[in-house]
Order: C-alpha cells, then sequence, then structure tokens
C-alpha cells in the first residue's frame, strides 16, 4: 500500500513538471500555431538559476521567481528577434530555426556552467523525507507536486477568468476579428511567448532538485514535454494536464516494472495511444487554449 | 479653420483607386468612394462581386492592395488592423464574427479593452438588447442567429465607433429578425448620427435604411447615388444585382 502511494507521488511529482513545461509550449503551438524546439532550453536554464541560487545563500524561494525571469526575459528577447518573424512561417522552417536555436544555446550553457551534473543543495526546509505509511518520502517531491498545483490554476485562472486570458482565447480563434477590435495582437503574442519560456524556466527551477542539471537534460525535456502536449490532445489545457498526468505514471511505473527498457516501453505505450486517438485524449472541439 | 483642415467636414472614410487581387485574381479594381460623416451608405452587389474584400481593404485585413484608403482624414496605407480600427471604424464582420468559445460578457468586454471615451457602456448595451443581458453568461457559441448578431454590433458599439461598417448583417436571419436588426437597431443608430456603411444583399431592407447606395460589379463601383434613383432603374437594378 504504502508502496504503491509512494509510486503515485512519485508520478505524480514528474507529471507536475511535464504539466508546467507542456503549459508553455501547448499555448504557444495553439495561440500563435509556433513549435519552440528551444522550449527546453528555458527549461535548463531555469534548473541552472535554481543551482546557482540556492549555493548563494540568498532566500531560497527567490530562486523560482528568478528562473521565471531569466528565462522569459531569454523569451523576451528571442520573440523579437527571430521568432516574431517565423509565426507565418511553415511548422519545418520554425522546427529548423528553433532546433538549431537549441543546439547554439547547450552549447552556450556548457559553456557557461559546464559539462558535469549539477545537483543543487536543496534548502532546509526543503531537504529531508516524511513517513507515508511507513514509508519515507522526499518532502522536496510534495513541494513540486504542490506547485505544479498551485501554478496550473493560477495559470488556468488567468487563461480562463480574466480579460486578458479572454484576448488571448480570441485570439485563438479569430486573430483579424481581436485586432478589429482595436488590440494589437502582436503584443498579445509576445507576452505569451514571455509567459510560455517564463512557465520553461520555473519548472526547470523546480525539476533541478529532482532531475538536476547538465547538458543534454534540456532535449530530454522537450522530447517528454512534446509528447505530453501531443498525447493530450494539441493546444487544449485539460489535454495538457491529461497527457501530463500519462507520461508521467508511464514513464515512472515502467521504470519501476521493466527497468532495462523503461523508455521503449513508455513511447511504445505512448505511440499505442496515439493510434488508437490520433486527436489526443482530449481532442480540441475546435482551436483553443 | 479652412473646410478642409476641419475635421468634421471630412469624409470619414475615402476610397481612391483602390484595387485588391488574390494571386493573380482581380477582385477590385479603381474603387472610389467617400463617405460623410452622418452618412447611411448601402453598397450592393451579386455574391462574389468583392463586397467583402472592400470591406477587408479598409481594415486592411485582406490581400495586397493598391490605391489609397483614408480613414477620418489619416491615410492607413499598411497600418495594422488594430490602429485603423482606433481611429473610430467599428466592424460586424460577415458570418459575425463572434468568439465562441467566449462568453457573451466576454465578447463584449473585449471591445472595451482599448478604453475608448465614449456613449457606450455594458449597462447601457444590455438595455439596449435585453436578450444579450439574459444569456450573459452564456457562451456566446451557444446563441440563435439574431442574438449573434445583436452580439456583433453590441461589441462594435462598444468600441465607440464613429463609423460602423456592417458585412450582410441579415445573411441567416429570419425575415422579421432581418428587419428588426437593420431598420430597428441601425435605424436607430444613423439616426443618432452613427456614420453607417451597409453591405447588403437584401436589397430592399438596405435601401430602406440608406439614402444613398454603391452597386459593385465586374471589378468596379457602376452605380453610386440616391437609393430612390436605383430603385426607379429596373434595368440597372436587374442587371447587376439579379433581382
Ligand atoms: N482568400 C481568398 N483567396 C482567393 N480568392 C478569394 C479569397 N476570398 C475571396 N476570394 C474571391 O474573391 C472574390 C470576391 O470575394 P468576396 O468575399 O469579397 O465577395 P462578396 O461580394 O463578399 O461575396 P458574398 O456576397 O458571397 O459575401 C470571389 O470571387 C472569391 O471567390
Ligand atoms: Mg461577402
Amino acid at each position: 500500500m504504502g508502496y504503491a502511494l509512494v509510486q503515485i507521488l512519485n508520478a505524480l511529482s514528474f507529471s507536475a513538471l511535464l504539466l508546467l513545461t507542456g503549459l508553455g509550449l501547448s499555448v504557444v503551438l495553439s495561440l500563435m500555431n509556433f513549435i519552440n524546439l528551444a522550449h527546453g532550453s528555458f527549461y535548463l536554464l531555469g534548473s541552472y538559476v535554481a543551482v546557482y541560487w540556492f549555493a548563494s545563500g540568498a532566500p531560497w524561494w527567490l530562486a523560482f521567481p528568478m528562473a521565471f525571469a531569466a528565462a522569459a526575459l531569454a523569451g523576451a528577447l528571442l520573440e523579437r528577434f527571430p521568432f516574431r518573424g517565423f509565426y507565418a512561417r511553415t511548422h519545418l522552417m520554425q522546427v529548423l530555426l528553433t532546433y538549431g536555436l537549441s543546439v547554439i544555446f547547450a552549447d552556450l550553457m556548457r559553456w557557461g556552467f559546464g559539462a558535469q551534473i549539477l545537483s543543487p543543495e536543496l534548502p532546509e526546509a526543503l531537504q529531508g523525507v516524511v513517513f507515508l505509511l511507513d514509508i519515507p518520502f522526499p518532502l522536496y517531491r510534495l513541494f513540486i507536486i504542490a506547485a505544479g498545483l498551485v501554478l496550473g490554476v493560477l495559470l488556468w485562472l488567468l487563461l480562463d477568468r480574466t480579460l486578458w486570458g479572454a484576448v488571448v482565447r480570441a485570439s485563438v480563434s479569430d486573430r483579424g476579428m481581436v485586432e478589429a477590435l482595436g488590440i494589437d495582437t502582436r503584443r498579445v503574442f509576445a507576452a505569451v511567448l514571455v509567459l510560455s519560456a517564463g512557465l520553461g524556466g520555473i519548472s526547470g527551477a523546480l525539476g533541478a532538485g529532482m532531475l538536476a542539471a547538465y547538458p543534454g537534460l534540456d532535449e530530454e525535456v522537450l522530447v517528454l514535454a512534446l509528447i505530453t502536449v501531443v498525447a493530450g490532445g494539441l493546444g487544449t489545457f485539460r489535454g495538457t494536464v491529461a497527457g501530463a498526468l500519462v507520461v508521467g505514471f508511464a514513464l515512472t511505473f515502467s521504470k519501476l516494472w521493466f527497468p532495462e527498457f523503461a523508455n521503449a516501453a513508455a513511447f511504445s505505450a505512448m505511440a499505442a495511444l496515439l493510434l488508437l486517438r490520433p486527436n489526443g485524449l482530449v481532442a480540441p472541439r475546435q482551436r483553443q487554449v | 479653420m479652412s473646410a478642409a483642415r476641419d475635421p468634421a467636414a471630412q469624409p470619414v472614410l475615402s476610397l481612391s483607386g483602390v484595387s485588391a487581387h488574390y494571386g493573380a485574381v482581380e477582385v477590385l479594381r479603381g474603387i472610389s468612394l467617400d463617405v460623410a460623416r452622418h452618412e447611411a451608405v448601402a453598397v450592393l452587389g451579386r455574391n462574389g462581386v468583392g463586397k467583402t474584400t472592400l470591406v477587408h481593404a479598409l481594415f486592411n485585413l485582406g490581400p495586397s492592395l493598391g490605391g489609397r484608403v483614408r480613414v477620418m482624414g489619416q491615410d492607413v496605407a499598411g497600418w495594422p488592423t488594430h490602429r485603423i480600427a482606433r481611429l473610430g471604424v467599428g466592424l460586424v464582420p460577415q458570418g459575425r464574427g463572434i468568439f465562441p468559445n467566449l462568453t457573451v460578457t466576454e465578447n463584449l468586454r473585449l471591445a472595451t479593452v482599448r478604453r475608448r471615451p465614449g456613449a457606450w457602456t455594458l449597462d447601457r448595451i444590455f438595455e439596449t438588447f435585453p436578450r444579450l443581458a439574459e444569456r450573459r453568461a452564456s457562451f456566446s457559441g451557444t446563441l440563435s442567429g439574431g442574438e449573434r448578431q445583436m452580439l456583433a454590433i453590441s461589441r462594435a458599439l462598444l468600441t465607440q465607433p464613429e463609423l460602423l461598417v456592417l458585412d450582410e448583417p441579415s445573411e441567416g436571419l429570419a425575415p422579421l429578425m432581418a428587419e428588426e436588426i437593420i431598420l430597428g437597431t441601425l435605424g436607430k443608430l444613423a439616426a443618432e448620427g452613427l456614420t453607417v456603411l451597409l453591405v447588403e444583399q437584401n436589397l430592399t431592407l438596405a435601401l430602406r435604411l440608406c439614402p444613398r447606395a454603391v452597386v459593385l460589379a465586374e471589378h468596379r463601383i457602376v452605380f453610386d447615388g440616391m437609393s430612390s434613383t436605383l430603385l426607379a432603374d429596373r434595368s440597372l437594378v436587374s442587371d447587376y444585382l439579379g433581382v
């Protein structure tokens, strides 16, 4: 019982990271029809920021807003140049551009942060274990789950309950009409990209305590986030939630049951899912956020 | 102040020599049209003649353009759509252009994001259209055709326009509803001084509302004059409007 609970919580903490990373990808894809393969770089940047911040002695909790800000700033600069010029281009062009950029960023980060695996010194408040039905479980993972939940709800409120969110949703369904109401949708797009990058950064900061930070993690996370978004159903919020849960659980439990072929098992399950439900778990009725 | 500089004397909309094409397909050629403040002008023409293309031309929503478009006296060549709209032009597009995944209130509030000063408020809209007030919390995708049209017009009004451009508002509406919207709602707005550019296929309703009519045919304007003159000219009506 306790063992199962612990594995479920492990899966949930992984799902929380996938959710935050995947939401950033998915909102940009559904709103701007833009595929950003550099999204994993935002994640890894956030991880490095957290590693260094935790080591610096400054108040630990500021690591998360700092990681958000660093990635958001990178996103803002990239949005101006060159992303903006590629929103209307084909997906292939976007893939070539952003994949190329992600390779450059990987080199830059290796140069700046080194090639070794960096595990952050967790703040005291988040160190240690809690006993769940007599089985120890890292407190930090509970923190990740809670943070994923809180940020997920905040994001949902922002998109679903605010006027700004209404502008974003309206731009997804009819950009020209939003413009005809006097709203500058280019600024909306820029803001969404910055938010998406920031989310990538904050998930990296959260994930550092679980997955550490090292060259190559950016791509691993990107692939998982892409699978999350596709498995869930392109560009729906609920779909990304479902996708994050499915991928998180599939990977966690396949590592448990088939340690040698964990990835093969998990990805075959995803492929089967997509064959059965080509539109993902939550098929969008129309393009929406 | 000289007459030429006086903003009230300037046409709110002035097209000169406007052409438009989709790739190699020419749709409009040499369109010139002035609309003065407080006028109500009907734009008529058969299916596919280019009426929507004309509407898109003045919002820079469409394909490549030639010629000059002036809105409120400003040359808007190359302007993004939102800047043109901010000059005080409201759009009720063909097919209504409501956002189905937003509630009625959200649809309306989007128009107030810009906070242009003006007489229209959400309360006044709900007074004018009690039906929308009843359905304020519904997703607008669930509205009936008539309700959608009221929503599209209300949303345009909340941008506080001086010129309201409507593209076939009667399309798909029951005859009574079409009459209610065009003669009732728009009639009242025009009487209050709103400038109206009304694209329509419903000749009778459009000409009852608008004292002036413009007929598009074969890429150009073939008639521009009093609605009564147009109605009296049987051959023009049958040749170019097919009624
Ligand atoms: N996106 C497009 N690409 C290519 N051709 C187009 C496009 N949109 C319209 N056309 C063509 O341009 C011509 C004018 O179209 P437009 O929509 O302006 O006509 P309309 O007068 O508004 O017609 P309706 O009364 O059916 O609304 C039509 O022949 C149409 O086939
Ligand atoms: Mg049309």
